[in-house]
């Protein structure tokens, strides 16, 4: 049971957490509750921008202002599943060979797939069960791993030539995907100065700890939905299906697969987790409309037409969510 | 604390009764149909309804909505659903409808405790996510307006039928003067003598029953005749059906006829096989007695130049049987109401019913009009196989009235006859009246002698139904109409 005392704590922990990122990190608030959003459901974030933008920057300050693990695996069309999760070696002990597992980077509690889509698909699936489960397999034996565990991952939209487009499956157990857009001009400028006077960057002092953030997960769950508000959920995510009857003209003109339903839950879940950063006692449909895009852009599929005519998710995202009524 | 349970209760009855104002919605608009039909049919007398039934009929869609607001079991409505629409009405971000949740699921202490805090904090006005006032009231009542209006305007709206008799009665001096003299209210109408017999003979008239003074009075008395009026629709249909195949075989005989004559012509002699076989085939589907009877002797004949005589007889006895068929032709129209005289208008309500027997029999009209006072009477019982009769059967003043010479010769021509009554319509004073030539109608005389009324001639009117081979079903209509119209037999 969730307590006065255990409410004020997490929604503390986490004000403090959004600041020491903020104090790194000029402007981008979207992502930054994006990524604090993933990091309460207990969720992964894809995170799409071209270089420089501060993505990796992003996920190291995040791990830095936790205090916790933090990995970064470079994905290569050269890496191997191996070079993430970790294999077994020959060691020796007492004169005795014997096979020793040797972790991967993915034991971390923060690791960042930075280009996750210059790696092939067999080394993308390596990340699947780690993402998902929590757990690793490595021959016969299963480790899991640390928790808080999320799986931050980067990709580059423009640079297409040798990259291996993220198949729907993974893709699907990011919780959301957040754009990375250009800073505005005072932005670029407050950014140009924290990184060229004194002592340059600095990340921040751990600010939460593992616990505290295991502790708001809790609390975040807890949150209520009026019952009426899921069933607008479900009505939601159906709509982006192309035979369904809440399918909106455009849906069913240009899309081949709509939103699972871990859609769903990664809206009502995204919505609580907002309505807790909000400090709000409930979800509403504020909450709903603040996650419903970075929880389904990346799950709806185009169709050939669709991608023939340029159509952009977004604004098929956008037409449904005003197509689609509350009561 | 914030009393969610109060408000709940509140929010229920708000909404069964928004939930009553909407099916007494439907059932008034549903119930509404009534009372319209009802006084649609009243209108077209179709129904005969006191006023006070109708008046309760009105009132059908308001206990239907009545009903249906307090009667009908209404199913619960659905909270959640009814706080988000409260919710969204006033702007409390899904606080109540999370309340609520927290309540049935029986925890969340701590965001219940929050919730609450910030609903206490703010007016509530919950009454405005579901009102029920003027505005849920203003189109039933609008609805309940068009209803009394729209029943108003039919039950009080001149009837089509009205109309029609109206149009036909407002005909233009010319054709007034000309037309068959109707029943004026203001005369006298001595109660016709009891009679008995065939059913085209006069039935008893009963003399307190007051005659109808319009012509939507006359229809819908013959109308609602049990014995008639039902059938009247049927017989109207069949006839137009009999008729054209009557049409049709005086067509084909009269062409036989013509070959028969033809070649009698040419070559002389008797009828040949095919002729026999023809004629005989034909002879079947004849319904004229008379037109049977020439046909058949027209078989047995066997002197080559009576033959010929014979074939010239059935072949005008054809020729006069298919016009009496036949509606006037433009031709005839003309000799009625020659174009100097009359306007466009005017000749659209020239349309005369039956041509005297004379013309039907001439089409080139020798001898309309123009027989003498003897003929007539000497020749009626001699021509009594003719199925119109003579035009001494059918004009009661025989040949004495184109002697007399009273209306002018053009009138005579057009087929009408001067009668000694005279016609008062509305202010405009005494009118000569005539009658159309054809009609078994005949001015009747008083005990003292006095021309003061028509009657229907009966022998005249069994000839004429019986000679154009009328339904037996429609011939008591047409009966009754001459009736109504002369207030029976002499």
């Amino acid at each position: 049971m969730i307590t006065e005392k255990d409410l004020e704590t997490a929604q503390a922990t986490f004000e403090r957490l959004q600041r020491a990122i903020e104090g790194v990190i000029v402007g981008h608030e979207a992502v930054i509750e994006a990524t604090l959003i993933a990091l309460l459901c207990r969720g992964n974030l894809l995170l799409e921008g071209v270089p420089g933008l501060g993505k990796t920057l992003l996920v190291r300050t995040l791990a830095s202002a936790l205090g916790l693990r933090f990995s970064r695996i470079q994905f290569t069309p050269d890496l191997m599943p191996a070079d993430i999760v970790g294999t077994d070696i020959i060691t020796e002990d007492g004169g005795k060979r014997q096979f020793t597992y040797s972790p991967g980077p993915v034991f971390a509690n923060v690791v960042l797939a930075d280009e996750v889509n210059r790696a092939t698909p067999k080394t993308q699936s390596a990340l699947l069960e780690a993402m998902e489960e929590r757990t690793v397999t490595v021959g016969k034996a299963t480790y899991p791993l640390e928790e808080p565990f999320i799986v931050l991952a980067t990709q580059n939209p423009i640079e297409m030539e040798g990259t291996y487009p993220l198949p729907e499956a993974q893709v699907d157990r990011f919780l959301l995907k957040a754009t990375v857009g250009y800073p505005c001009l005072d932005e670029l400028v407050d950014i140009a100065k924290r990184n060229t006077e004194g002592d340059g960057l600095r990340l921040p002092e751990p600010v939460a700890s593992g616990e505290e953030i295991l502790q708001a997960r809790r609390v975040v769950r807890e949150v209520p939905i009026a019952e009426e508000l899921r069933r607008y959920v479900g009505r939601l995510v159906l709509a982006t299906h192309p035979g369904s009857p809440h399918a909106t003209p455009k849906v069913k003109e240009f899309v081949e697969y709509g939103a699972s339903p871990r859609a769903a839950i990664a809206l009502i879940l995204g919505a609580k987790a907002h309505a807790f950063l909000a400090g709000e006692g409930n979800v509403r449909r504020a909450d709903l409309e603040a996650v419903f895009h970075p929880a389904l852009v990346h799950r709806v599929i185009l169709n050939f037409k669709g991608e023939a005519e340029g159509i952009e998710v977004s604004d098929l995202l956008a037409e449904v969510w005003k197509e689609t009524a509350v009561v | 604390m914030f009393d969610l349970s109060r408000l709940l209760r509140a929010i229920e009855r708000r909404a069964r009764r928004l939930r009553g104002l909407r099916r007494a919605g439907i059932a008034f608009g549903v119930f509404v149909v009534v009372p319209l039909g009802i006084a649609v049919c009243y209108r077209l007398n179709l129904l005969s309804l006191s006023w006070p039934v109708l008046g309760g009929v009105l009132a059908l869609p308001f206990l239907a909505a009545l009903f249906a607001y307090f009667l009908v079991r209404r199913p619960k409505a659905s909270l959640p659903r009814l706080l988000l629409r409260v919710d969204q009405a006033l702007g409390t971000s899904e606080r109540l409808s999370s309340l609520y949740e927290l309540r049935q699921r029986g925890g969340g202490g701590v965001f219940r405790r929050r919730i609450e805090k910030h609903l206490q904090d703010r007016p509530l006005p919950w009454k405005k996510g579901l009102p029920v006032g003027l505005t849920n009231l203003i189109p039933f009542a609008t609805g309940a307006l068009i209803l009394v209006g729209a029943y108003l305007v039919v039950a009080f709206a001149p009837s089509p039928l009205a109309d029609l008799a109206e149009s036909l009665s407002a005909e233009p001096p010319v054709a007034a003067e000309k037309r068959t003299a109707g029943f004026s209210p203001e005369q006298s109408v001595p109660a016709p003598p009891e009679q008995s017999g065939s059913p085209l003979e006069s039935p008893p008239q009963e003399a307190a029953t007051p005659p109808p003074d319009n012509f939507e009075d006359v229809l819908s008395e013959i109308w609602s005749t049990p014995a008639t009026g039902g059938a009247l629709v049927q017989g109207g249909e069949d006839l137009s059906g009999l008729i054209e195949e009557q049409q049709a075989l005086s067509q084909a005989i009269e062409e036989l006829l013509s070959r028969i004559q033809e070649r009698l012509g040419q070559e002389g002699g008797a009828l040949t096989e095919a002729e026999r076989r023809a004629l005989s085939e034909l002879i079947s589907g004849v319904t004229s007695p008379q037109l049977r009877q020439a046909l058949e002797s027209l078989l047995e004949e066997t002197d080559p130049e009576a033959l010929e005589d014979e074939v010239e007889q059935a072949l005008g006895l054809t020729r006069a049987l298919a016009r009496t068929e036949e509606a006037p032709t433009p031709e005839e129209i003309e000799k009625i109401h020659p174009p100097a005289e009359e306007s466009e208008g005017e000749q659209a309500f020239a349309w005369t019913p039956p041509e005297t027997p004379e013309e039907m029999s001439t089409p080139d009209g020798e001898g309309t009009g123009q027989r003498s006072a003897g003929e007539g009477t000497d020749e009626a019982s001699a021509d009594q196989d003719q199925p119109w009769g003579r035009e001494e059967d059918l004009d009661p003043h025989g040949g004495t009235r184109g002697a007399e010479g009273q209306g002018t010769p053009q009138e005579e021509q057009a087929g009408f006859i001067p009668t000694d009554l005279a016609a008062t319509i509305g202010s405009a004073g005494a009118f000569e009246e005539f009658l159309t030539k054809g009609v078994p109608v005949e001015p009747s005389t008083t005990e003292a002698g006095e021309v003061d009324r028509y009657a229907v001639n009966y022998e005249t009117l069994r000839a004429i139904l019986e000679g154009r081979s009328i339904p037996p079903e429609a011939r008591e209509v047409v009966r009754q109409y001459f009736e109504t119209i002369t207030q029976g037999g002499p």
